[in-house]
C-alpha cells in the first residue's frame, strides 16, 4: 500500500474515529448546555451524513448544516439568465455537472439540452479552451464556485486572452465565501433567540478544508476578534471531522475562542499564494445575491476591466431578470441554507421534493443539505 | 463542489502533471503550484493541482492514534 492509500484508509479507520468520539462524549459532559456546531461546506455536510457522525454526537452537541455548496447558494436568476442566453443566442453552453439540473423559474439546463440546445458538461474549466477551438460559435462557460474554484477559472481566463481566443465567454457566478460567512453570523443573530432554545448556543464552525487550502488559516482571525466564536479548519475524512469537533469542544470548555487547523496536511497559515495572486489579477469583488442570505456586499466576483471582453454579461444583451422568488412556494431552501431549519422541517422534503424530482437547489445539488439528509439520514 | 482528489505526481511536462491514484491516471495543470516535483502527493481540484500534501504531517497525526490504540 502506498503512503497515500495508507493515510486515507487510516483517516477512515473506525477505531481511530471511536477514540475521538469517546473524547467528544467526555468533553460534552463538562459543558452544561446545548452547543451547536455549524459546518459551512457541502462536502462536510455529505460526509457527516454518510458516516453517521451526527448520530455519534452526545445529546447536547448538535451539528447544523449551513450554506455549504456554491450550487445551492447560486440565485435562481443566474440560472434564468443562462437559459435566456441559451434561448436567444446560438451558443454552446458549458457547465459543471453540478449546475445541470438546478431548476430556474421555468426551465433548467437539462431541459434545454433535451429540447435540442447545445449544453455540455465540463469537468475542468480548462476544457473550454478546446471546446472553443472546435466550434464556430460562441462558447459560454457558466462559472460558479468559491475561492477554491476561482483560481482555476482565472487561469483559463488569462489563457483565453493569451491565446487570443475570440469565441469563449465567462458568465461569472463565482462567489467569495468569507464575506458571506460574516453575513451568516450576523443573520443568525436575528433568529438566534429561538434558535438557542432548540439548538443551544453557536459554539463554532467547522471551516471548509479545501477553500482554506487557497485562503489560508490567517483569513479567519476576524471570527474570533469580532464575534468571539471558534472555528476549526477541517479535512473531509471521518477522522478529520470528529477530530475537528473534538478540537472545537476543547476551546469551548476552556473557554478560549480561537481558530484551529485540523487539516495541517494541506492547509497552511498563508494559503496558496499563486492561487490568491491570480484571483486578484483577474477578478474583483462586487455585491451580489445569495440564495438564503440575500444581498451580500463584496461577495460576488466579476472580471476586471482588462478581461471584460470575455464577460458574457457584457457581450450578450441579458435583461434584468427577477426570478419568481422560491419563497412564494413552500420550498424552504432559504431557511435550510442558513441552518434556521433542518431539511426535515420543510413540508416538501421527501414528499414532493426528492432527488429524482427536486424542487429546490438543496435537493438538486449532490452536496446540498436536503440531498445529504435524504440519502443518508431518513 | 470543492471536492479535491489526492494523487501522486508521476510525470511533469511543461505546465501539466500526470498524476496517479489507485491505478487511475489523470493530467492536471500545475499553474497554481509550479514548484511541485515528481513523487509529490498533491490535491487536484477541477483539473488543477492546488496543493502539495504534507505526508509527514499526516503520518505524525496517525502515529498518535496508533499509540492511543495500543494504550486501549
Amino acid at each position: 500500500m502506498n503512503q497515500n492509500n495508507y493515510i486515507y484508509s487510516q483517516f477512515k479507520d473506525r477505531k481511530n474515529v471511536g477514540i475521538e468520539a469517546e473524547k467528544i462524549h467526555k468533553l460534552a459532559k463538562k459543558i452544561d448546555k446545548k452547543v451547536c456546531i455549524m459546518e459551512v461546506c457541502g462536502t462536510h455536510t455529505m460526509q457527516i451524513a454518510k458516516y453517521g457522525i451526527r448520530k455519534m454526537m452526545p445529546e447536547n452537541i448538535k451539528l447544523v448544516s449551513g450554506p455549504g455548496c456554491p450550487v445551492c447558494v447560486t440565485p435562481q436568476e443566474y440560472v434564468d439568465k443562462a437559459i435566456y442566453i441559451l434561448k436567444n443566442y446560438d451558443v454552446v453552453m458549458a457547465t459543471f455537472g453540478d449546475l445541470y439540473r438546478v431548476p430556474g423559474t421555468e426551465s433548467s439546463l437539462e431541459k434545454e439540452k433535451v429540447s435540442g440546445k447545445d449544453v455540455r458538461i465540463v469537468y475542468s474549466p480548462y476544457e473550454n479552451l478546446e471546446v472553443a477551438k472546435n466550434v464556430n460559435k460562441p462558447v459560454v462557460f457558466l462559472s460558479i464556485g468559491f475561492e477554491t474554484t476561482m483560481p482555476a477559472v482565472a487561469c483559463v481566463v488569462k489563457e483565453t486572452k493569451k491565446r487570443n481566443i475570440k469565441n469563449l465567454f465567462f458568465f461569472i457566478g463565482n462567489k467569495f465565501f468569507l464575506p458571506a460567512l460574516e453575513t451568516l453570523i450576523l443573520y443568525s443573530r436575528n433568529f438566534l433567540s429561538s434558535f438557542i432554545k432548540t439548538n443551544g448556543s453557536v459554539g463554532g464552525f467547522i471551516l471548509p478544508g479545501h477553500l482554506s487550502v487557497i485562503v489560508g488559516e490567517k483569513s479567519y482571525s476576524w471570527i474570533v476578534e469580532r464575534y468571539n466564536l471558534n472555528g476549526v479548519i477541517t479535512g473531509f475524512e471521518p477522522l478529520d471531522i470528529v477530530r475537528g469537533i473534538r478540537m472545537l469542544l476543547e476551546t469551548i470548555v476552556c473557554p478560549q475562542p480561537q481558530i484551529q487547523n485540523e487539516y495541517t496536511r494541506v492547509v497552511s497559515y498563508e494559503g496558496n499564494k499563486y492561487a490568491k495572486e491570480i484571483i486578484s489579477e483577474i477578478f474583483e469583488p462586487t455585491g451580489g445575491n445569495w440564495r438564503g442570505l440575500g444581498f451580500v456586499a463584496d461577495s460576488n466576483a466579476k472580471l476586471k476591466k482588462e478581461y471584460e471582453m470575455f464577460d458574457a454579461e457584457k457581450i450578450f444583451n441579458i435583461p434584468n431578470i427577477v426570478a419568481k422568488n422560491v419563497d412564494n412556494t413552500k420550498c424552504k431552501c432559504n431557511d435550510v441554507l442558513i441552518g434556521k431549519i433542518t431539511p426535515f422541517e420543510c413540508p416538501l422534503f421527501g414528499k414532493v421534493c426528492t432527488p429524482e424530482n427536486p424542487v429546490g437547489a438543496c435537493m438538486v445539488s449532490s452536496e446540498g443539505s436536503c440531498a445529504a439528509y435524504y440519502k443518508y439520514e431518513r | 463542489m470543492c471536492v479535491a482528489i489526492p494523487m501522486r505526481v508521476i510525470e511533469i511536462n511543461g505546465n501539466e502533471a500526470v498524476c496517479e491514484y489507485e491505478g487511475i491516471k489523470r493530467t492536471a495543470k500545475i499553474d497554481l503550484l509550479p514548484e511541485i516535483k515528481v513523487g509529490d502527493y498533491v490535491l487536484i481540484h477541477v483539473g488543477f493541482v492546488i496543493q502539495r500534501i504534507d505526508i509527514d504531517s499526516a503520518l505524525e497525526t496517525l502515529d498518535l492514534y496508533k499509540q492511543m490504540q495500543e494504550m486501549v
